[in-house]
């Protein structure tokens, strides 16, 4: 009759938005939803100040932060899981059972294009749910400790995680044709996915007595959610109270109690939960166009079998490419890869250990000394091992490395350093600094030379370095029982030179309680100095 | 011209046949009455016809062209209502129209006056802003015809359009249809209720069991069935003499008188309508007024289904 015009609004986007909209009853779940996640943002902020004032300190406000995120992250994301499958589930069979659905049919309008409308007009509503809650969850910004990119990755995966869930609804809705139970098959699926990974997981690990394979738990939502928090933390800075819940969660438990040498930083959790999601999407979706069709199920012409390829190989390329792009930053990167140091932090000369740099010249991680992984004793056996004893100079250059890593980059405050101006060095070395559970064994005290050259290498840190005969001596401001003047402690452990001839160091830096960190680091000569090159077994923050 | 046409149109339902070989043909223009009784395939047919249900054998033309891979350009020329439909809650009368006309294509600018338009035919002009589940069982009868109608089809399936409806309402959508078949569209309507079809339908098609039983103008099949009439004459000169008369002429039955008329039972073709009249005409009856009375359809029906199913 008319010419059809070239660019109309699905009509059942118009008249799905139209309804749902109308009336009290949208507006009331958003309003009850925000209020929720408010009161809940407030709770988690008195429960934070109150559990750290019980140790007399004040809390760290990136603490509060990223506890805050994570929490309303997850509130979020249950919420998805939950109000998703019922604003889908009715799409299709709700509008069979009004007997609306013949008068559909009967206009030229697409099935296509009715799946289509009611997947974007549900989503859109369950879109609003999450977007409205943003600007409350940027309120985290004051606190700090999460980044604008911590929340694009929450938002996208929360984004992703809704889709795929009404796509799971509509499909029901389509296949089923009754709401009722396309709703319990719908629900009964989120909730498999939801809690299902994590009992596998569980399960695995208690008949197998061993950290169970972390592909376990990719189908899982929240373990997603976590593991695209969670990486972020340990370098950006305060560890809240949740990160290693978040860590666990997240499925990085090698990270906490994992292989000796660390091949690499494990790629997230998420980069395998997304193209899972992504592929159950595609599919489902493209079932449910073929049973919304009341004509011809099956009759599928060679267009859209082409189609279906080509949608199926832009997905696998994309997938392939986005993992070619990140390989770097997952597969060589020999154990940290900080964050590109603050330049305005950093001495030009001589340069601060750029890890990423000398990536390339790192040799591979087989070359290294591999103890078992999963074999609790040898998280700590690289230090055990007896050690030729390395020279004194070697031992001054080894120390001032350390030092100087921790300094400028696992100061545990992420991009911003705290350039803590003055530094208590202690002399008696401590093997246990850098995994509490470790024996603290064999203390001896650094000769007066070494103590020299060690200061003397660190001349270009804006920081006082004093030695100290133990943490005791230190002043602490008497309110917070943090080190006075915004000071640091720095405790080293003894030089343990390995087969290959490089070294391992354990470190630990204190400023604060719930604010320090320990770990065993590697070190390598390389081109005559020795630096940094990787660390390994247990780190640990508080 | 036929608007709609099928050929050997067949469904079945696992064993059931529902529609068996039927041969439909819909003049353009036409008000076309499909009846039969419950469970004939009166609804399967149309389902077919409206694009819903993919006929087992057989093919279905519209306006002469074979519906086929093109079906949703010529599901354009067709408006259809359901005989049980259901309306969208939350949404308002006018909205109701609007969607349909955005379905089908209902360029923005012509939206507004087509709604306005067809709700002032379905006379419900002033229930615009009405809730549609709010509205009557009839004025959402008339609703839905109207949403029929957004796309300005040529063709109008009905199926049992007057189904649920109160005596009144019933008028109103007879009124209705007689509209639309002015305005030049061929309806087809479907009943299993004969005597509402009979005083709007200008043919029909009787269906039973799934198969045809008779089609063609309504006056046609009458006669096809039955020779058997009525026949109503006023007589102005003496009563008893002039119903002798008739009597005495071949092919006449029963004679009775009915508030000053003569209504007489004749077995016969229109030609022997003719010479009966000219015969007692000449036997010195004088004779004011002459007419057959309008067939019956319902006992059409009763004879050509010869109760089968109902």
């Amino acid at each position: 009759m008319w010419p059809r015009p070239r660019l109309a609004i699905n009509p059942i986007i118009v008249k799905e938005l139209r309804s749902r909209m109308r009336g009290a009853r949208a507006f009331a779940v958003l309003t009850g939803m925000l209020l929720l996640l408010g009161a809940v943002s407030y709770a988690l902020y008195r429960i934070v100040l109150a559990t750290t004032s019980i140790y007399s300190t004040s809390p760290l406000s990136p603490q509060i932060g990223q506890t805050l995120f994570t929490i309303l992250a997850f509130l979020e994301l249950m919420m998805v899981c939950f109000i998703t499958p019922a604003v889908t589930a009715g799409a299709i069979s709700g509008e069979r059972e009004k007997l609306t659905y013949e008068m559909l049919l009967a206009t030229p309008l697409r099935p296509g294009s009715i799946l289509w409308g009611k997947l974007i007009s549900a989503l859109s509503y369950v879109f609003l749910l999450i977007f409205a809650a943003i600007p409350m969850a940027s309120l985290v910004f004051i606190f700090g400790g999460v980044t604008p990119r911590d929340m694009v990755k929450a938002l996208a995966i929360l984004v992703a995680v809704t889709v795929t869930f009404g796509v799971v609804g509509i499909f029901m809705s389509t296949w089923l044709g009754r709401t009722a139970r396309a709703t319990v098959l719908s629900y009964l699926i989120v909730l498999t996915l939801l809690i299902g990974p994590f009992f596998l997981y569980v399960l695995v690990g208690v008949l197998q007595q061993a950290v169970p394979p972390r592909w376990i738990l990719v189908a899982d939502p929240a373990r997603a959610l976590f593991s695209a928090l969670s990486p972020a933390t340990p370098g950006d800075g305060a560890s809240g109270v949740f990160w290693g819940l978040g860590m666990a969660m997240g499925g990085n438990l090698s990270l906490l109690s994992g292989p000796g040498v660390q091949a690499g930083l494990p790629r997230p959790l998420y980069h395998y939960t997304l193209p899972l999601y992504a592929a159950i999407t595609l599919v489902l979706y493209l079932l449910a166009t073929r049973l919304v069709q009341p004509t011809q199920h099956w009759r599928v012409r060679w267009k859209e079998v082409v189609t279906v390829v080509v949608l199926f190989l832009a997905l696998g390329g994309g997938v392939a490419l986005a993992f070619a792009l990140t390989a770097g930053r997952y597969a060589e990167a020999r154990a940290f890869a900080p964050p590109t140091p603050a330049p305005a932090m950093v001495p030009p000369v001589p340069p601060p250990v750029m890890v990423e740099q000398e990536l390339v010249f790192a040799p591979e991680p087989t070359k290294t000394p591999a103890p078992t992984p999963t074999d609790p004793l040898h998280i700590v056996s690289p230090l055990a091992s007896p050690t030729p004893a390395p020279s004194e100079g070697d031992q001054a250059a080894m120390y001032a490395a350390v030092v100087r890593q921790l300094y400028t980059v696992d100061h545990t405050f992420g991009d911003s350093p705290p350039n803590f101006p003055v530094v208590y060095l202690v002399r008696t070395t401590d093997d246990g600094v850098g995994d509490p559970d470790a024996p603290h064994a064999d203390p001896r005290v650094l000769p007066e030379s070494t103590q020299a050259a060690i200061v003397a290498a660190l001349t270009d840190l804006p920081a006082e370095f004093l030695w100290v005969d133990g943490a005791d001596e230190v002043p602490y401001d008497d309110d917070t029982g943090a080190v006075a003047g915004g000071g640091a402690i720095i405790t080293l452990g003894n030089v343990h030179i390995q087969e290959d001839s490089t070294a391992l160091v354990s470190a630990k830096l204190f400023f604060a309680m719930l604010g320090a960190t320990g770990k065993t680091y590697v070190l390598e000569q390389l081109n005559g100095a020795w630096q940094v090159t990787g660390d390994t077994g247990v780190q640990w923050m508080s | 011209m036929l608007a709609i046409e099928t050929r050997s149109l067949t469904r079945r339902f696992g064993k059931l046949t529902a529609v068996d070989n039927l041969d439909l043909q819909v003049p353009t223009g036409s008000l076309f009455g499909l009846i039969g009784p419950n469970g004939a395939g009166k609804t399967t047919t149309l389902r077919m016809l409206a694009g819903l249900l993919q006929p087992t054998a057989g093919e279905i033309l519209i306006n002469g062209q074979v519906a086929n891979h093109d079906w949703r350009e010529l599901q354009r020329q067709i408006g259809y209502m359901p005989d049980f439909f259901g309306v969208y809650e939350d949404m308002l009368v006018w909205e109701y129209l609007d969607f349909y006309a955005r379905c089908y294509d209902v360029p923005s600018v012509r939206r507004r006056q087509v709604t306005d338009e067809l709700l002032e035919l379905v006379d419900l002009a002033t229930k615009r802003d009405a809730y549609v589940h709010t509205l009557s069982r009839g004025m959402q009868q008339r609703l839905c015809l109207a949403h029929a109608l957004v796309h300005d089809p040529r063709v109008l399936l009905l199926d049992e359009p007057a189904s649920g409806l109160d005596p009144r309402a019933r008028v109103e959508m007879r009124e209705l249809l007689r509209e639309l078949g002015a305005m030049g569209k061929t309806v087809i309507v479907s009943s299993h209720i004969l005597m509402e079809l009979a005083e709007l339908c200008n043919s029909v098609g009787i269906i039973e069991q799934g198969r045809l039983v008779a089609s063609g103008p309504l006056d046609e099949i009458t006669r096809q069935v039955r020779q058997e009439r009525t026949l109503r004459l006023k007589v102005i000169s003496d009563q008893s003499q002039a119903e002798a008369v008739l009597r005495d002429q071949p092919s006449v039955g029963q004679v009775y008188e009915v508030n000053g008329y003569l209504e007489v039972e004749f077995l016969g073709d229109d030609e022997a309508t003719a010479d009966l009249l000219a015969g007692i005409v000449t036997r010195g009856v004088r004779i004011a007024s002459f007419s057959e009375m309008s067939s019956d359809l319902e006992e059409v029906f009763l004879r050509l289904t010869k109760g089968e199913v109902a």
